[in-house]
């Protein structure tokens, strides 16, 4: 009778276990590619159906959590990193998504917009961030993270840029070694 | 490089020492046409196979001095520097402590064969060698730009005089 407590116990408990560990594993994956990343990187919140794909520089995890905690999660980590800052793409297509065809769309754009203001952000058509990003992969590493979303469009795409230097800098330098 | 706010905030990961193993490992096994980079902090993770990114956690001038100790006391391979033309243009006002970092450097490779290139220059060299020859990548926690110091890798037993004499009896 014991025993079978203890299975029954077991049982219940183990999902809730392995998803606390799935939890801890993307978030140290997350933690050990920021510290290795560099700007050309990028890091991308994909909706769930987004596909794994083949190219062996894009590692593809799932997390199991929800689309904005796991872009909460990535951006902190980015913001506490002093070598990189985030440039963000979206898709153009997520505007037009209604909450008749994808509820809970609307509640997602709200969030999104809160969690997004003051950030350096950039619209694009799907396609052409997924051109991006393929051309990048192939000489860059990519962390993509899949969060339990549901609606389309609603992937959040993040290049890596230098957090210790800028546009400005840059030019300057340029100028100075055409001298 | 895309325009944006430059970042002065700092929260450091730890490295740890796992790097120094590293190296240890691999110079033994590295040989001519192998390459060893101590890079700033933003360089890039590159996703071909062939180049291993290992953040050290270590300053940029410790990590150097560590790299190349380890090449100078290897008999089988000796380095060949390359630096970024860039470095000399980067102003202080733009990037505090890169005239430290500049007198650091020289002071560390004097009497090394040194080799200023452009970045991009020197990143297409590496990516090509990369194709067959293996990289190891080790970050710095430095914030300057253009401060990544390029070692390859040239046989410690043989140089180009002895090659072209080698060259010339062969041809005779």
């Amino acid at each position: 009778m014991k025993i079978s407590y203890r299975k029954s116990a077991f049982v219940l408990l183990f999902p809730l276990l392995a998803s606390l560990l799935a939890g801890c594993a993307w978030q140290k994956t997350l933690k050990d590619r920021v510290a290795v990343y560099g700007h050309r990187n990028w890091i991308v919140v994909a909706d769930s159906a987004y596909p794994k794909q083949s190219n062996p520089g894009i590692e593809t995890v799932q997390t199991g959590s929800s689309q904005i905690e796991v872009l909460k999660a990535v951006l902190k980590e980015i913001e506490g990193a002093p070598h990189v800052q985030a440039v963000v793409m979206l898709d153009s297509e997520l505007d037009s998504v209604t909450e008749a065809d994808a509820p809970g769309v609307e509640a997602y754009r709200a969030e999104l917009k809160k969690l997004l203001a003051h950030k350096q952000v950039k619209v694009m058509q799907h396609e052409k961030i997924i051109r991006e990003l393929d051309e990048g992969a192939k000489l860059f590493n990519v962390l993509l993270l899949k969060s339990d979303m549901t609606i389309p469009y609603t992937s959040v795409f993040i290049q890596l840029d230098c957090g210790y230097w800028d546009a400005e800098k840059e030019a300057r330098l340029r100028k100075a070694l055409k001298k | 490089m895309k325009k944006g706010k430059t970042k002065t905030a700092a929260k450091k990961p730890a490295g740890g020492s796992a790097w120094k193993k590293t190296l240890k490992e691999r110079v033994p096994v590295y040989g001519h046409r192998n390459w060893i980079v101590v890079a700033d902090w933003a360089y890039p993770q590159q996703s071909n196979p062939g180049i291993e990114t290992i953040y050290t956690g270590g300053k940029q001038l410790d990590v150097l001095k560590t790299v190349l100790k380890e090449i100078e006391d290897a008999p089988h391979i000796q380095a060949i520097v390359m630096l970024d033309a860039e470095l000399d243009s980067v102003t202080e006002a733009d990037a505090p402590g890169v005239e430290a970092y500049r007198k650091g450097l020289k002071k560390l490779l004097e009497h090394k064969q040194v080799k200023v290139m452009q970045h991009e220059k020197i990143i297409h060299e590496l990516d090509e060698g990369a194709k067959l020859f293996n990289v190891l990548l080790l970050k710095s926690d430095m914030t300057i730009p253009y401060t990544s110091v390029f070692l390859q890798l040239d046989c410690g037993y043989w140089n180009a005089e002895k090659e072209a004499r080698l060259r010339k009896a062969f041809k005779g």
